[in-house]
């Protein structure tokens, strides 16, 4: 190789020219080589064998080495010489090798799923240089009766565009696979702009390195030895790569399908899902390891059978039927949708199944597909979940009821009881109104003979019978049993009354509730609660009631209500007991409930206040949790406020809520609808 | 002559103890006691007694029982059922056959009161089969379309209790047997119920519709067209004085307590014309015919023929009942108010006359002519109210104008 320095006179050199449609050929030729080399860089990243990856790359490597070899020699034969041109065999031969193994590298390396910037860089100078190397070498080969030299700065420029061009390939493949871009395919950056980058940098290298040469008279490139002639190479290059070319891209894609049809036989093959294809007349075609599990037959029993053999008796007759009217418009809704079905195993039990069936034509055949999967498990999966679900329910209903009952056995009770109660408060009633009108009268006789004792006797008998009589008198204290004896009458009838009262409001109170919201003066519930509930509070509070109407009517659940009222006067006097506490109370301090209701709109709202000890701030929030209780064990479970909540917000679509300072006291206020007043307004004008 | 009475309860005590508290009455009453039913049967058979007072739950008979055979017996007798029951099915049964009912326990006072009221009602029926008829009255009549109209808004998903009280208020039977009820000691209502309203209110609708419905209170007939009407009529009109009696009585600045006793004596102020209709129902007729021929008033008619006007037939029932004195009084007499023997301004009084300006305002407007009603002036010039008679019509014309308007 010789360099050519200094100016070039013109009289003195070779001028050439180009065909064009040669060059766009050896364009197209070097395209092909690395467009066919990198289609198999996913199958040599996906090869597991050592062996299969050599093939590959060989292959692959091979294809791109001759489509660099090939470019060079079209690309020659598109330069037309004013001279015969030969090429010596053997330099020929040795071409291809850098070409090739250039190729390995850039092909190993374009197979990675990522590079390192140094490791693309590399890759790019290597590549570079090997197209460089063939070219060069190629034009070794060249034998004509002319001396040629080159142009050390355009040499240099031909290997840096080999270079540059490559590393765009790689930068390609490497850092523009995250580029979202609507129209380009993975598969274009991947392998199509590389492979063109590839081209590129080939024929860039090529034609840059053809301005370098300066052919001049001289014997520099006469060598000896065998030579072939320009066309004839050009023939061979074509065939040969032709050939390569087409038989990389019919092994990929011929690996492609492979791989499908593996795949494809991978699905039917699994034993999870059932595959069968029957034809038009029902007759079975295909019948996967997966069917077999679930129906339990093998395959090489049904094949060639009839489908109904699955069927139970009652759908098996019209199976055909159904079958021949494939075209009426019922089969659209069948095809594609999943149905449960029951189908008969090998040993005759019936199991249920999901079946999902599509039609599909092969040639003029009509063909049907259906997978099928057994449901046993699930069903009985659901079934014992329906089972627990039932259980629970009856276990829900089961207390329920006995909750019922047991509220409604104490309701009779309370009833019986009262009942009870309420015979003899009447005779001791009457027997107590009786004794003291009895004692008024015997007092009045009494002292109409104590006026005796101030006539002077003057019988001595009469005289010691009215001194007995005035000694009895005395020691029995007769002044003190006529002050005492009327009042003490007086309050026994009041305590009559009083356990009258008690027994009426018992009564009431567990008085069995309807289920259904009934319309009830909440005054009244009010009264009855504060008298059964008064053993609670008396102690610590004097509790007053202040009622805006003499009744105040809503519709709501008295019983439930009846809870509520009662739960919150429990809590109001607790409150006020922590406040106060033993000693206040025995102290006789007390402090105050005040129950008040009004009527606001269409809401009955009741206050409940006490001046107890108030509710923290840091539990404020908390009160309506279940289970939240700052009382000590035994004294409360935490539950009730929640169910009060639970019975004013959900049962009676009200609203519960509480003031309270720490200190002095809290209010419940309930509000619940009086409910039907909208509908009575809206209908008035009809009336 | 003292009035006898009879005493029955199982319980040999709670008679003890009767007949000790009721020392006192010695004198003024002649006083038996049967342990259980069987035994006052036969008590009963053997002589009349003016008043029977009876336990509920007994072995054997219960109070209801017996209460059934001393009507049929001996229907002019005053009947009270004294019991500690708490069962509203067993106390729905009593309403029928017993006139009353009292809760154990009970003080003698209050017997004694119930009992003496009873007896004075005797004053207003002075004629023995009329008042044997009226306490053997059982069951009043209601149309069955007020039956099925009050189950149908009981039972409806959006039941209101003003709809229940509008359409109770349509029917003088229905209204007198919801007010008995609610103020009946059974359910112990520490107010008086002197309005329909207030009766659904604190009743409830179940105690409603279980009374409604109990074949002991009400005889559910069928009736025409026409009939419907009068009735409906009747109860309108029933309904017109007692507001309007009410709304005199406020204007007069009368208390609540008594402007809502006017307001109950009138809606209930014509039960006696529907007692006419049903038990004397050819006298009924009678006296229409001779009121159309416009001699008499319906209230002189029935005078004439009965020798008792509705208003005081009326006034005798609820008395049994144990509507109040002035309820009583009130409807006894609101055609003729001087035979109350007093000119203290009272119920009556405004009941009087809004029964007056109600016909006044009807005749007005309907250019119909009915009895020619009266206005007793010269009781009005006793109670020194005669001057407020304008400004009476003027609120007259307004409350019942508004009526009107709101029942469309």
């Amino acid at each position: 190789m010789w360099f050519w320095v200094g100016n070039v006179s013109p009289g003195t050199t070779f001028e050439g020219s180009y065909s064009l449609w040669l060059v766009a050929l050896s364009f197209l030729f070097a395209f092909f080589g690395a467009y066919a080399a990198l289609i198999t860089a996913p199958l040599i990243a996906a090869a597991n064998k050592l062996s299969i990856k050599v093939l590959w790359t060989f292959t692959g490597s091979v294809a791109f080495g001759t489509g660099i070899w090939s470019m060079h020699f079209i690309g020659m034969k598109a330069f037309t010489l004013p001279f015969p041109v030969h090429y010596n065999i053997t330099l020929t031969a040795i071409s291809i090798v850098p070409a090739i193994a250039s190729g390995a590298v850039a092909l190993l390396l374009f197979s990675k799923s990522s590079a390192t910037f140094r490791e693309f860089a590399g890759g790019s100078v290597v590549l570079g240089v090997g197209i460089g190397s063939m070219h060069y070498i190629g034009m070794s080969s060249m034998t004509a009766d002319v001396s040629m030299a080159y142009d050390p700065a355009l040499f240099m420029m031909s290997v840096v565009v080999a270079v540059v061009l490559a590393f765009l390939a790689f930068y390609a493949k490497f850092h523009l696979k995250n580029l979202s871009c609507r129209f380009c395919k993975k598969s274009l950056l991947q392998t199509l702009f590389p492979a063109v980058a590839t081209a590129l940098a080939t024929s860039g290298m090529h034609y840059t390195a053809m301005t370098a040469a300066i052919f001049y008279p001289g014997d520099l490139c006469s060598f000896p030895g065998s030579v072939i002639d320009n066309n004839l190479l050009v023939v061979i290059a074509n065939g040969f790569i032709f050939m390569l070319i087409g038989l990389v891209i019919v092994v990929v894609q011929s690996r492609k399908v492979l791989e499908r049809s593996s795949l494809l036989e991978n699905i039917f093959n699994k034993k999870t899902d059932g595959i069968l294809v029957i034809d038009e007349n029902g007759v079975i075609v295909m019948f996967n390891p997966g069917a077999e599990s679930i129906l339990g037959y093998s395959s090489d029993d049904v094949i060639g059978h009839d489908i109904t053999m699955f069927m139970p008796d009652a759908i098996r007759k019209h199976h055909n039927h159904y079958l021949k009217d494939n075209l009426a418009p019922s089969r659209e809704n069948i095809m594609g949708q999943n149905r449960e079905i029951t189908v008969i195993t090998e040993d005759g039990t019936s199991i249920p199944a999901e079946i999902n069936v599509s039609t599909f034509t092969m040639g003029e055949d009509i063909m049907y597909t259906a997978t099928i999967r057994d449901l046993s498990a699930r069903k009985a999966a659901e079934q014992a979940l329906q089972e627990a679900h039932e259980k629970l329910l009856k276990a829900e209903l089961e207390q329920e009821r006995q909750q019922a009952s047991r509220l409604e056995a104490v309701g009779q009770l309370a009833s019986g009881i009262a009942h009870e109660i309420n015979t003899p408060a009447q005779y001791i009633r009457d027997n107590l109104t009786f004794l003291k009108e009895g004692v008024d009268d015997l007092l009045g006789v009494i002292k109409a003979y104590q006026e005796l004792q101030a006539v002077s006797p003057q019988d001595a008998a009469l005289a010691e019978k009215m001194k007995a009589a005035a000694l009895a008198s005395e020691e029995c204290d007769l002044d003190y049993l006529k002050d005492e004896m009327p009042e003490a009458f007086s309050q026994a009838i009041d305590g009559i009354g009083q356990v009258a009262r008690i027994v009426s409001a018992m009564k009431e109170f567990s008085h069995p509730s309807s289920k259904e919201k009934t319309q009830t003066d909440i005054n009244s519930l009010i009264t009855t609660t504060t008298t059964v509930s008064r053993n609670e509070w008396k102690y610590v509070a004097d509790l007053s009631t202040d009622f805006e109407t003499d009744t105040l009517s809503v519709s709501c659940l008295p019983g439930e209500m009846n809870q509520v009222l009662l739960n919150l006067i429990v809590n109001a006097a607790h409150a006020i007991g922590d406040m106060v506490g033993d000693d206040g109370a025995a102290a006789g301090a007390k402090g105050n409930i005040t129950i008040s209701t009004r009527l606001d709109d269409d809401w009955a709202e009741i206050r409940i206040s006490d001046t107890g000890s108030g509710i923290p701030k840091s539990v404020q929030d908390k009160v309506f949790t279940p289970f939240f209780t700052t009382k000590e064990v035994g004294r409360g479970s935490g539950q009730g406020l929640p169910i009060c909540r639970d019975i004013i917000v959900n049962k009676h679509a009200g609203e519960m809520i509480f003031e309270s300072v720490e200190g002095e006291g809290t209010t419940f206020i309930i509000r619940i609808p009086v409910e039907g007043r909208n509908a009575v307004k809206e209908k008035q004008p009809h009336e | 002559m003292s009035k006898r009475i009879l005493f029955i309860d199982d319980e040999e005590n709670i008679l003890h103890g009767v007949r000790r508290s009721l020392r006192r009455m010695r004198g003024k009453w002649d006083m038996s006691f049967a342990v259980g039913g069987e035994i006052a049967l036969k008590a009963l058979n053997e002589g009349k007694f003016d008043v029977v007072v009876s336990d509920m739950r007994m072995p054997g008979m219960d109070g209801a029982e017996v209460m059934g055979h001393v009507r049929n017996l001996q229907p002019d007798s005053f009947r009270i059922i004294l019991s500690g029951e708490t069962d509203e099915t067993q106390f729905v049964r009593t309403v029928g056959p017993a006139h009353q009912y009292l809760s154990k326990p009970c003080d003698g006072e209050t017997l004694i009161e119930t009992i003496e009221t009873g007896m004075n009602l005797r004053l207003y029926v002075g004629n023995d089969p009329l008042r044997s008829m009226l306490g053997g009255v059982e069951t009043l009549p209601m149309p069955n379309d007020v039956l099925f109209k009050v189950i149908e808004e009981l039972d409806s998903e959006c039941a209101d209790a003003r709809n229940v009280a509008a359409i109770i208020e349509r029917d003088v039977g229905l209204t007198t047997q919801v007010l008995r009820f609610a103020n009946s000691a059974f359910f112990s209502i520490p107010i008086e119920v002197t309005s329909p309203q207030q009766a659904v209110n604190v009743l409830g609708f179940d105690s409603i519709r279980a009374m409604v419905l109990s074949a002991g209170i009400f005889n559910v007939f069928s009736v025409s067209k026409s009939e419907e009407n009068e009735l409906r009529r009747l109860a309108q009109n029933s309904y017109a004085i007692g507001t309007l009696a009410q709304a005199l009585a406020e204007a007069e600045g009368m208390d609540t307590a008594f402007a809502r006793n006017a307001l109950c004596a009138g809606c209930v102020s014509h039960i006696g014309t529907l007692l006419l209709r049903s038990y004397f129902s050819d006298i009924f007729k009678q006296s229409v015919e001779i009121c159309e021929q416009g001699e008499l008033t319906m209230h002189e008619a029935e005078h004439q023929l009965l020798g008792n006007a509705h208003g005081a037939l009326g006034g005798y029932l609820l008395g049994l009942w144990g509507f109040n004195d002035y309820i009583i009084e009130a409807v006894a007499y609101h055609h003729e108010p001087r035979q109350a023997g007093h000119a203290v301004i009272s119920p009556l009084t405004f009941v009087h006359v809004a029964q007056h300006l109600c016909a006044e305002m009807n005749k007005n407007r309907t250019q119909r002519l009915p009895s020619h009603y009266t206005l007793d002036e010269a009781y009005l010039e006793q109670t020194g109210l005669i001057p407020r008679l304008d400004a009476w019509r003027e609120i007259a014309a307004s409350t019942l104008t508004e009526k009107e308007a709101s029942n469309g």
